[in-house]
């Protein structure tokens, strides 16, 4: 039924979803994350180098999605925690990527406040738990 | 050669539900708890592991992992290999000899000596080591009361050693302990005798206590620290005053009252508790037991400085918690949804 | 290039219809588009068309909906073409009939689009939405296509210090102008006190904030400038038009507080229209979400970067405003058929323009110029168009 992600499309992606690896243009150095086939920056071709990202940035901007609302994959979680923010985050090496929050600190979601890539469960379909990464406030 | 404990980590969740909740709910707390620790509803042993497995390698000053071995009672799967799960997730190479423990509390131990003794056998390298559990009863049992989380890592090698492991030792017996659970079920079951059940609890962790003394040529007063798996709130304490070891010995490893029963992960958290205090010559002795029933001791010698600089201990990492009320407890464990 | 005229047009009302499916929506709608040719048009004049829909009636028909439909109005055997955009699926089905008459290959076709939204529960609709973003990295991620668009608001508020109070007023605005339209789903005025303290969906949106889902049809019917006359002598001219697209996921994007598709797009239109966006009389833009309208001011320069707030506050948008935008009530109180939304404005505009408004209190006086806006999700793809009544 509409956007099903089957098990083999999400295994091709467990690399960005349970380690953040990026991707390292061999032509000009940029990194990116998720990966693409051209360069973002110098539009080359020519392939990239894995790099593993290490999970920190900053909120770039932020929403708090009201339970009833959440996508059919997040109904339980959303029964479970009411609200829950979702985060778009400036990676320190440069990419930005959204995920959810979670241990949200009492006073809100802040932009430009350090976050941290957790591993955490995304979700369960097919009887097959799809791991991958959250955020939460910086521990340092 | 020397095997010991390299590095270590761990990960205790943030939500805790107190007894005042369970007095709320049930009338009584049947455990010996103030509080325990509750995952996330996306959290699971896996990530649980995970987490504490990221602080371990984070500490140590070489990472060359060979060899892999998990514990729990609670994977997220009862079926499937998941070590190929957590070497993605921790970047291990695929060429890797992992082990999966699971079947009684006692597995922590398992994994732990598993991993030793391949590295012992001059597989070279490094072992990863993780325990992590969340066991679950039903909510009208009042073994459920005292189910916590936790999850615990170390590195195991032969070279930067900070623990040195000089002896392990392994019993088992056909008792029924407390607590077992059928095939199929996902709720723990207990006796609930607790008299004769008991008499598995101090028999093996005795003997095995017993053995590594005999072994080593020691009484309980050589040992600076003892660390005994916690299924309650007063078992090793008074067991341990019984075998002579004093109460400073022990309290350093008590978390049962802070973060609940952690199962597999239990003396492997404890361990951890305790190396954050521990200082150069110290020594260890630690037991676990699993119910059915069967126990494991091992001696360490603190050789080196396990306290790192950029290590929160465990006990001040407890003091990052949010409280919970029953309803969300049950929601957590998921037995309402 | 051929120039490019507008003949004929025609819409259903947008609402929630349980006893008519797409076939019966799109019917209605080519029936009123032949109706409103003044000259009378047979229909077999049209020889290729384009239909834009995103969920082919909620997934029923996925393949070839659109020989579905063009054999449901009696012209089997019509080329067409099921346009996919997500929201912009009507105007790339317009684009795509423009360009068609543009090449001077055919002289009349047929554009339009088809959504039905009501038939099915709130779970499975919450799968058709969100599906217009990045599946994999964020839907995954939590995010419901409010909570992407709600982002949008969150750094444009965060850097331009828009208020709550000022995008309130995108809703009691466009409210207030769906009274008037009797093709609006919804017709009732809204307070601003009560579209401040709506119901929450995504921070800082509320329901307020969000466009409904919606049933209805479109149709537009396309010609080639030099035999328009045949047809009307009223025609309406595309003077310009735009298309682009950018990367689907806002993580990929340089900036959100700008849709960079809908400013490649306009830009591409004023430059073909030769014309300033201050030579504009009215827009019909899409206001999917209470920013995207927001942000829409600034990326066809109705404004600088960063003022848009202040528009809203002046009333300057408003009927009777220096730049009237969405006096049909935009998608927020008009309602969003999807694939359909696109082809509407063109109809609202159309009709503008001929000053034959349905509600006369509802036209725009003396506008020459006319401007559409349409954004596929949250800016993976945009189209816009500019009307004139002469040609140009």
């Amino acid at each position: 039924m509409g956007a099903h992600i089957s098990i083999p499309m999400y295994q091709r992606s467990i690399g960005q979803r349970y380690r953040l690896a990026g991707q390292k243009c061999q032509a000009c150095g940029a990194i990116h994350f998720p990966p693409k086939a051209a360069c973002k920056r110098c539009g080359s071709l020519a392939g990239f180098e894995e790099v593993g990202l290490s999970g920190r940035g900053k909120v770039y901007s932020y929403t708090v999605i009201a339970g009833a609302g959440a996508p059919p994959e997040f109904t339980l979680e959303a029964a479970c925690r009411g609200t829950y923010p979702v985060v778009l985050v400036e990676l320190e090496e440069g990419p930005k990527i959204i995920a959810q929050m979670v241990e949200e600190p009492e006073d809100g979601v802040k932009i430009g406040m350090s976050v941290e890539a957790v591993v955490r469960r995304i979700y369960v379909e097919e009887d097959v738990i799809r791991y991958g990464y959250k955020f939460r406030p910086a521990t340092e | 050669m020397a095997v010991g404990i390299v590095s270590y980590g761990s990960y205790i969740p943030r939500a805790r539900i107190a007894r005042t909740e369970y007095q709320k709910a049930w009338g009584s707390c049947g455990a010996d708890i103030k509080e325990k620790a509750v995952p996330e509803f996306d959290e699971d042993t896996l990530t649980m592991g995970i987490e504490a497995a990221k602080e371990c390698l984070r500490n140590s000053p070489t990472v060359s992992i060979g060899a892999l071995a998990i514990a729990s009672t609670s994977f997220p799967y009862e079926e499937k290999v998941m070590s190929g799960t957590v070497a993605a997730m921790l970047n291990l190479p695929e060429r890797l000899f992992s082990t999966e423990h699971g079947q009684s509390t006692r597995a922590g131990s398992e994994a732990f000596i598993t991993a030793a003794q391949l590295l012992g056998n001059g597989n070279g390298g490094q072992a990863l080591v993780i325990a992590s559990d969340a066991p679950r009863a039903l909510p009208k049992e009042t073994i459920e009361h005292g189910l916590g989380a936790g999850a615990a890592a170390f590195v195991l090698g032969t070279e930067d050693i900070i623990a040195e492991i000089e002896y392990v030792n392994s019993f088992i017996s056909e008792n029924m302990g407390e607590r077992y659970r059928l095939a199929g079920n996902s709720f723990l079951s207990d006796i609930g005798v607790k008299g004769f059940t008991g008499i598995a609890f101090n028999e093996l962790v005795t003997k095995a206590i017993q053995d590594v003394l005999q072994h080593l040529n020691r009484t309980a007063a050589d040992y600076d620290f003892l660390v005994v798996q916690e299924t309650d709130g007063k078992r090793v304490k008074s067991l341990a005053k019984k075998l002579g070891f004093s109460e400073e010995k022990v309290n350093p490893g008590l978390l049962y009252a802070q973060i609940g029963d952690t199962g597999a992960a239990s003396t492997m958290l404890s361990l951890a508790a305790v190396l954050d205090e521990a200082k150069n010559g110290d020594k260890i002795l630690l037991v676990s037991y699993g119910s059915g029933s069967g126990s494991q001791a091992v001696s360490f010698q603190v050789i080196g400085n396990p306290v790192g600089t950029q290590r929160l201990s465990l006990r001040k990492k407890l003091e990052n918690k949010k409280n919970i009320d029953y309803v969300q407890y049950l929601k957590l464990k998921r037995q309402i949804m | 290039m051929e120039k490019v005229a507008i003949i004929g047009a025609g819409q259903t009302r947008y609402g929630e219809f349980a006893t008519k499916g797409v076939k019966e929506l799109f019917a209605e709608a080519f029936i009123e588009a032949l109706k409103s040719v003044d000259k009378g048009m047979d229909s077999k004049e049209i020889k290729m068309a384009y239909i834009g829909t995103l969920s082919a009636g909620s997934g029923f028909q996925l393949g070839q909906i659109a020989p579905l439909l063009m054999g449901h109005i009696g012209l089997p055997n019509v080329p067409a073409i099921r346009v996919e955009s997500a929201c912009a699926s009507g105007g790339m089905a317009l684009y795509s009939a423009i360009m068609a008459v543009a090449s001077g290959k055919y002289d009349i076709v047929l554009a339009g689009g088809v959504e039905k939204m009501r038939d099915v529960s709130s779970l499975k609709t919450k799968y058709w939405l969100g599906i217009s973003g990045d599946t994999e990295y964020e839907r995954l991620a939590g995010a419901t296509f409010a909570g992407i668009y709600a982002s949008v608001a969150s750094r444009y508020m965060y850097e331009y210090g828009l208020t709550r109070e000022q995008l309130a007023k995108v809703a009691v605005k466009n409210h207030k102008h769906g009274v008037m339209n009797p093709k609006a789903q919804f017709r009732k005025e809204v307070a601003l006190e009560t579209v401040i303290s709506g119901a929450p969906v995504a921070y800082p949106f509320n329901i307020w904030d969000c466009s409904p889902t919606t049933d209805g049809a479109s149709v537009v019917i396309v010609c080639n400038a030099k035999r328009a006359k045949e047809f009307t002598d009223n025609p309406i001219y595309l003077a310009g038009y735009g298309v682009a697209s950018d990367y689907l996921a806002i993580h990929d994007r340089d900036s959100i507080t700008s849709f960079k598709a809908a400013r490649l797009a306009a830009n591409e239109a004023y430059q073909q229209a030769r014309i300033q966006p201050e030579d504009i009389d009215l827009a019909e833009v899409h206001d999917c979400f209470s920013i995207a309208e927001v942000v829409a001011y600034e990326d066809l320069g109705f404004c600088k970067i960063g003022q848009a707030g202040r528009l809203l506050d002046e009333g300057t948008t408003q009927l009777g405003g220096r730049i009237p935008v969405n006096v049909s009530g935009g998608l927020k109180s008009k309602g969003h058929p999807i694939g359909a939304t696109g082809c509407g404005q063109a109809v609202e505009i159309f009709h503008q323009l001929r000053g034959e408004a349905k509600e006369p209190a509802r036209q725009v006086k003396d506008a020459e110029l006319g401007l559409s806006h349409n954004v596929g999700g949250s800016g993976g793809s945009a189209t816009v168009f500019i009307y004139s009544k002469e040609v140009r």
